[in-house]
């Protein structure tokens, strides 16, 4: 099983000339086929966030299942700490998603609401065989007080919770197994804006004192700013801009990136 | 809001909430999760209606078209006065008049109130035949025309589409025509745009913006985000646990809130290109509606609580023209004008 080297002056993803095609067919013949990631190249610092915009139907999201190869890629090249993540076979390549975890927009629908909190937070340390009975009990209590959970929530079931505390229990998810790399899709665009803000703070601090790499995906440019150092923006599937945060926010060179960044509400302008 | 008494355009009223109150009983346990609210709509104009979930918005706007879920849920108290009648206790057959071509009410999912199996310019023409007597070519013609006046090209072709074969922002425009097929003087918008991603979301705003101003159309706004309510109406009131704790015209409510649920709305919203080492952010939760705390609601998240806060219920009070503040420690709040993060 091949392992990821983290080296501080390398890329820890490398993602080069990413491409996603779905053919579509129509009842007589084949109908076009929809290009939904048209050559991207992405590289991801360790310990940085890089955040993914742009808007719905860009591409941002099946980039990031493309990566942990949730969806096969139709082209192009995935490393992860000089591991190439598209040669690995099915079973090494589930093992290696240790590495590399995925927080989903609704956390709601990614977890069995027939399993406690417990349960799903031990079940990657179990699938992984990490541990024992005990020592996976009490991982699972620290990753419930790092979230800002109590542990005793373990016992409790999804539904008991609101939306920005199952978000925090599918961050803890996320995390069971020290990954290095994590995929943050939309974590909080279905939140409340009050609890969007916890959650974020949640996120960069975690990032910082975990030292991992984070690929953001959101569609809001303000919540992409806050948590990353760098901004990729697409559209229609490719790249159209990149830079550092604060630059590309201050001075965007291209339209789209202009036109996310107006549509972000701001308080000053009331009618 | 209560205190408009002064202004001129007081004639331009076409729905008051008076002392609102819906009642919700869940396995014996009983609560007011609206607790006696005052909204005033006026034609050509927007409302916003802000809070966070769990705060009673949505409960308020279904109570005005008497949709609330039952029997979980029922109107206790209080008045919603449409074109002099109150419709509390209006019958049946008035409210179902009234749902549709007097007050719409637009979802903030359009996929789950779309029918799948019909097109989106039959799902329209239907209202038209029920609320307008149309006949069936009248209605369809008319159906393509609003879903051209909510802006989708060509109108025609889309309106034979199904539901699914449609964006979703797309989707919410059928959903804004439909609302709109009953000509309604009133049109109460539940979170219309949090299903969409940003880009959309003003497209969807702008739309309902134009609306209102071209139709004088009375419209409710709920949401969540301040930011947008601000940006977006003219007036703002401000929920929470049940009540309204601030209201007035919106940029004397955004420049200088005097409620510290509203400064912490306010500070809460990462603001582009003022990037923070740390987001504020309001502590703990909305309560439970079963369990909420005594005294002011809001005092157990609150940076500028006091002892009083935590027995005395605060009284809405004027808080300059139009105003209105439910707060012991107003002054306090309106002399510091800022969020104080824990």
């Amino acid at each position: 099983m091949p392992e990821p080297r983290i080296r501080p002056d390398a890329p820890l993803l490398r993602v080069r000339g990413l491409r996603k095609v779905y053919p579509t067919r129509r009842a007589f013949g084949r109908g076009e086929d929809v290009i939904a990631v048209d050559g991207v190249d992405l590289d991801v610092m360790p310990g940085r966030t890089m955040g993914l915009v742009g808007a719905s139907g860009s591409g941002k999201s099946t980039i990031g299942r493309c990566v942990l190869r949730l969806i096969e890629p139709t082209d192009g090249s995935i490393e992860l700490g000089g591991v190439d993540v598209r040669a690995l076979a099915r079973e090494d390549l589930r093992r290696f998603r240790r590495h590399m975890q995925i927080v989903f927009q609704d956390p709601y629908s990614s977890l069995n609401p027939r399993l406690t909190i417990g349960d799903a937070l031990e079940e990657p340390l179990r699938v992984h065989r990490i541990g024992d009975r005990d020592s996976r009990r009490q991982r699972v209590r620290e990753l419930l007080e790092m979230v800002g959970l109590r542990p005793s929530h373990a016992d409790r079931y999804p539904h008991e919770f609101s939306g920005g505390q199952r978000q925090r229990i599918g961050i803890a998810r996320a995390l069971a197994l020290r990954p290095r790399l994590v995929i943050a899709d939309e974590p909080v665009s279905a939140l409340d804006v009050s609890v969007q803000a916890q959650v974020l703070n949640l996120l960069a601090e975690l990032q910082r004192e975990l030292g991992l790499s984070m690929l953001f995906i959101a569609h809001d440019l303000a919540v992409v700013e806050h948590v990353s150092e760098e901004i990729v923006v697409l559209d229609a599937g490719r790249v159209v801009e990149t830079g550092p945060a604060a630059r590309l926010i201050a001075a965007p060179t291209h339209e789209v990136t202009r036109r996310l960044r107006d549509a972000v509400p701001e308080a000053s302008e009331s009618p | 809001m209560t205190s408009t008494s002064a202004n001129p355009a007081v004639d331009d009223a076409v729905l008051r909430v008076e002392d609102l109150v819906v009642e919700l009983e869940v396995e014996g346990r009983r609560t007011n999760v609206v607790d006696g609210i005052d909204l005033e709509l006026r034609r050509g104009r927007t409302l916003a209606l802000v809070g966070e979930s769990g705060c009673g918005k949505s409960m308020s706007a279904l109570a005005i078209l008497r949709l609330l879920p039952r029997p979980a849920a029922r109107l206790a108290g209080g008045r919603v006065l449409f074109d002099g009648q109150d419709l509390t206790n209006a019958p049946v057959r008035t409210m179902r008049r009234i749902r549709g071509r007097g007050i719409a009410m637009v979802f903030q999912e359009p996929m789950t109130s779309l029918n799948p199996v019909f097109s989106c310019g039959e799902q329209i023409a239907e209202v038209r035949r029920l609320h307008a007597a149309e006949s069936r070519s009248k209605a369809w013609e008319r159906a393509v025309a609003l879903i051209e006046e909510v802006g989708i090209d060509r109108p025609a072709d889309r309106a034979r589409q199904l539901p699914h074969e449609m964006s979703g922002g797309m989707r919410q425009r059928v959903m804004i025509a439909m609302a709109l097929a009953g000509d309604p003087a009133v049109l109460l918008a539940d979170e219309p745009t949090t299903a969409l991603d940003v880009t959309t979301q003003r497209q969807i705003l702008d739309l309902l913006d134009e609306l209102c101003a071209r139709r004088r159309m009375a419209v409710l706004l709920v949401t969540h985000d301040l930011a947008l309510a601000a940006q977006r109406a003219q007036e703002i009131a401000v929920m929470y646990a049940g009540r309204i704790v601030e209201s007035g015209p919106s940029d004397a409510v955004f420049r200088a809130p005097s409620h510290p649920y509203t400064l912490g709305l306010l500070a809460c919203r990462p603001v582009l290109g003022k990037r923070q080492e740390r987001l504020p952010s309001i502590p703990g939760n909305v309560p439970d509606v079963f369990d909420r705390p005594s005294g002011c609601r809001f005092h157990p998240r609150c940076p500028y609580a006091v002892a009083r806060c935590h027995e005395e219920v605060p009284a809405a009070v004027e808080d300059g023209p139009g105003r209105m503040v439910a707060c012991h420690e107003r002054t306090t709040v309106r002399a510091r004008g800022e969020w104080i993060d824990a």
